[in-house]
C-alpha cells in the first residue's frame, strides 16, 4: 500500500493511476481539494482509499499507519502558490517535509518518493539540465526554495535515518485535472476546447520554450521510480526530454481545433539554450520514456475537455 | 541591544566581546551551554545580560522581545554534532531559523546575522578552491552542519525577498581560540601540547589536508561589522582566514610555540581522499563591503592559544 500525500491533487491522481494499473494499492490524501475523477471513482474502496489529511498534524498522518499497511510513501502535498504568507508557507512545508520524513522512517517504508521541481535548475543557461550539476543558492521564488531545501535535507535525514528515498524533479506539467492552470499550454488547449480567448499571464513569444511534461506521462514516471526494486541514484528528472515551443504549441492545437485563436508574438525572449531537463537516468534505471507526443497529449487532452466540461 | 543566540557558546563569548568593545549592549541565550564566561565577567549585568532560551520556544523568545528592545539579532545557536535525534536535529536547525525570521520581522530589527559555514562548499559540486560566495552547490550534504546551513540558508534568502527583512548569511571557516571545545585538528594538537602528550584524533589526519583555518577574535570582528555596517551589497558573506592552512603547518606553529612538543608526527603524511584544491574562501566581498581582513596570524594565534590553554585545564 503507497500512500501519496496530496493524492487528491493533479499529479497525484494520475500517479494513483499508473501504481494501481501496476498492481498496487493507494491511500489518497486530501487537505482542502475534494473531487472523485472518473478514472479513480471505479478503484475507490477497492484500490484506493481517500483520507482526509493536513500533513502538518504529525500525529494525523501517523494514525493514518495503524490503519494501512503503508510501504511506500509519495509526498506531493505542497501549499497553492501564494496561498499562505512568507512565514506560513515556511512552516507548512518544512513541517510537512518532517512528519512525512518520520513517518517513512516509523514506517519502515520500502521507499519514499519527494516531489522536486524543474525550478531548481533556475539561473543555469545551458541545458540539458543533468541532475548532478550544482545549483545556486539563491532562489528566486517559492517553489525554488522550498524544492531546494527539501532536497538538501532529505538526503541527510535518509542517510542518518537509513531510508530509502527518491527525489523526482518534476517538468511542467499539463493534462487532465490541472486547475491551478500556472503554465501556458493547459491555458491554451482550454481556452482552443471552449472557442474563447485565452487568458495569459503577459504576452506569449513563440520562440520562448520550456520542459513540458504530459501529466500521464509524468504520473507514470514517478510510479516507475517509487516501484522500482532498486535505484542507482537519489535524485531524477521526470519531463518531457525536450523544450517545446510555444510555436509548436500553437501549431499542434491548430492541427486539433484549426480556429483556435493562439495570440502570440513572434521572437524569443528567454535566454536560455536547451532548456530540458536529461532523461538519461531515468531512462537507463526504470525504462521511463515520454511516450506522448505533443500532438497526441493534445488530442488526448482535448478529447478529455470535451467529455469532462466544467 | 544586539541579542546573540548560542551567545555562551565559543564563537558567541567572542562576538559578544567584540559587540560591547564596539560599544554595543548584548543579550547572550544559552540552552545547554553553562560556562563562566570570565572574559565578561565585568561587564555582565552592566553590558552584557544573560537569558535562557531554547531556540524552538517561540513564546519565550517574545518574552525576550518584551523585555528588552533589540535592534539586531545574531543567530549562532544550533545543536552542532549534538542533537539527540535526526527530528531534534532538524526541528533546532530548521524551526529554530524560522523563529528567528519572524521576530526579525515582527521587531523590525536592523538586521539578522545568521551562521552558516565553509562545510557549504566541500564535496559535492565544488571541485576546488578558492571558494566564492556565487558559487554553484550541489543539493545534497555529507554532514548535519552542511546540510542544515546550506538549506537554512536558502530559507532564509527566499524569507528576506518576501519580508524585505535586512538578512545577512555568515559562511564561517574552521575557528580555533581560547574557549574551543577541542573537536577540530587544531584544538586537539594545541591542547595536547600543553599537557605533553600526543594528540589523539578519531579519523586518520592527513597533514597535508587543509581548511580556511581563522582566529576567533578575526571571526568575531567579522561578525560585528556585518551586523553594523549600514548597508551590505548582499546577503551572503564568506568569513574566513583566506588561505588554505595545512594540518601539517598549524602541528609546526604549535611545535614552535611549546618547545619541545611532538604533535605533528601524530599525523597521517600525505593528503587524505576528499582533498580540495585551494580549500579556502575568497574574501573579496566582506573586504570589500566592510573593510574586513583577518589580522591574527598563525604563529600569533597558536602562542596566545597556547598561552591559554596553559591557564585553562581541560
Amino acid at each position: 500500500m503507497i500512500l501519496i500525500t496530496g493524492g487528491m491533487g493533479f499529479i497525484g491522481l494520475h500517479t494513483a493511476r499508473s501504481l494501481i494499473d501496476m498492481g498496487e494499492q493507494v491511500v489518497l490524501t486530501q487537505y482542502r481539494v475534494a473531487r472523485e475523477p472518473d478514472f479513480t471513482r471505479a478503484e475507490i474502496g477497492t484500490n484506493a482509499f481517500v483520507e482526509q489529511l493536513d500533513v502538518t498534524d504529525a500525529e494525523a498522518l501517523l494514525t493514518l499507519g495503524t490503519k494501512y499497511k503503508v510501504d511506500g510513501l509519495i509526498h506531493l502535498a505542497t501549499p497553492g502558490l501564494g496561498a499562505l504568507d512568507a512565514a506560513g508557507d515556511f512552516r507548512v512545508n518544512m513541517s510537512s517535509l518532517l512528519n512525512v520524513l518520520e513517518a517513512a522512517r516509523t514506517w519502515e517504508v520500502k521507499r519514499l518518493g519527494i516531489a522536486s521541481s524543474v525550478t531548481v535548475y533556475g539561473g543555469i543557461q545551458n541545458g540539458p539540465f543533468t541532475e548532478d550539476m550544482p545549483l545556486r543558492t539563491t532562489p528566486a521564488n517559492a517553489v525554488e526554495a522550498y524544492k531546494k531545501a527539501y532536497e538538501v535535507l532529505s538526503t541527510h535525514y535518509a542517510q542518518r535515518a537509513n531510508l530509502d528515498i527518491v527525489l523526482l524533479r518534476i517538468a511542467g506539467i499539463w493534462g487532465p485535472l490541472y486547475h491551478s492552470m500556472g503554465n501556458n499550454i493547459s491555458r491554451l488547449v482550454h481556452a482552443a476546447v471552449k472557442g474563447v480567448e485565452p487568458e495569459l499571464r503577459g504576452d506569449i513569444y513563440e520562440g520562448d520554450a520550456q520542459d513540458y511534461c504530459y501529466v500521464k506521462d509524468c504520473g507514470r514516471g514517478i510510479a516507475l521510480l517509487q516501484s522500482a526494486p532498486q535505484l542507482n541514484y537519489l535524485t531524477y528528472n521526470i519531463g518531457g526530454g525536450r523544450a517545446t515551443t510555444n510555436g509548436e504549441i500553437a501549431e499542434a492545437i491548430r492541427r486539433q481545433i484549426p480556429n483556435a485563436s493562439l495570440p502570440m508574438k513572434p521572437g524569443v525572449t528567454l535566454d536560455r539554450h536547451r532548456p530540458y531537463m536529461d532523461l538519461a537516468r531515468i531512462k537507463q534505471d526504470v525504462g521511463y520514456e515520454p511516450v506522448f507526443s505533443l500532438d497526441a497529449a493534445i488530442a488526448d487532452y482535448v478529447a478529455w475537455l470535451k467529455e469532462n466540461p466544467e | 541591544m544586539i541579542l546573540i543566540t548560542g551567545g555562551l557558546g565559543f564563537i558567541g563569548l567572542h562576538t559578544a566581546r567584540a559587540f560591547i568593545d564596539a560599544g554595543e549592549d548584548v543579550v547572550l541565550t544559552q540552552h545547554r551551554t553553562r560556562r563562566e564566561p570570565e572574559f565578561l565577567r565585568d561587564d555582565i549585568g552592566k553590558h552584557a545580560f544573560i537569558e535562557q532560551l531554547d531556540v524552538t520556544d517561540a513564546a519565550r523568545l517574545e518574552e525576550l522581545g518584551r523585555k528588552y528592545r533589540f535592534d539586531g539579532i545574531c543567530h549562532l545557536a544550533g545543536p552542532g554534532y549534538n542533537a539527540p535525534s535526526p527530528k531534534a536535529d532538524y526541528e533546532i536547525n530548521v524551526f529554530g531559523l524560522l523563529n528567528m525570521l519572524e521576530v526579525a520581522d515582527r521587531w523590525q530589527v536592523k538586521r539578522l546575522t545568521l551562521a552558516s559555514s565553509v562545510a557549504v562548499y566541500y564535496y559535492g559540486g565544488v571541485e576546488r578552491g578558492p571558494f566564492r560566495e556565487d558559487m554553484r552547490l550541489s543539493m545534497s550534504a555529507s554532514n548535519p552542519i552542511e546540510a542544515f546551513k546550506k538549506s537554512e540558508e536558502m530559507l532564509a534568502w527566499h524569507f528576506a525577498e518576501r519580508t524585505n527583512i535586512d538578512v545577512a548569511m555568515m559562511r564561517i571557516g574552521l575557528i580555533y581560540g581560547p574557549l574551543h571545545t577541542y573537536n577540530n585538528p587544531a584544538a586537539r594538537m594545541a591542547r595536547a601540547a600543553v599537557d605533553g602528550v600526543k594528540p589523539e584524533f578519531p579519523v586518520p589526519t592527513y597533514a597535508e589536508d587543509t581548511t580556511d583555518l581563522c582566529h576567533v577574535s578575526d571571526c568575531a570582528r567579522a561578525i560585528v561589522l556585518l551586523q553594523t555596517a549600514d548597508k551590505l551589497s548582499d546577503r551572503v558573506y564568506n568569513i574566513g582566514g583566506g588561505r588554505a592552512t595545512s594540518n601539517r603547518e598549524i602541528a609546526e606553529a604549535i611545535e614552535r610555540a611549546v618547545p619541545g612538543a611532538d604533535v605533528a608526527s601524530a599525523l597521517t603524511p600525505g593528503r587524505g581522499p576528499q582533498y580540495q584544491e585551494d580549500r579556502y574562501m575568497d574574501l573579496s566581498r566582506i573586504r570589500t563591503d566592510v573593510g574586513y581582513e583577518p589580522q591574527v596570524w598563525l604563529d600569533e594565534g597558536i602562542s596566545a592559544y597556547v598561552e591559554w590553554l596553559r591557564g585553562h585545564e581541560q
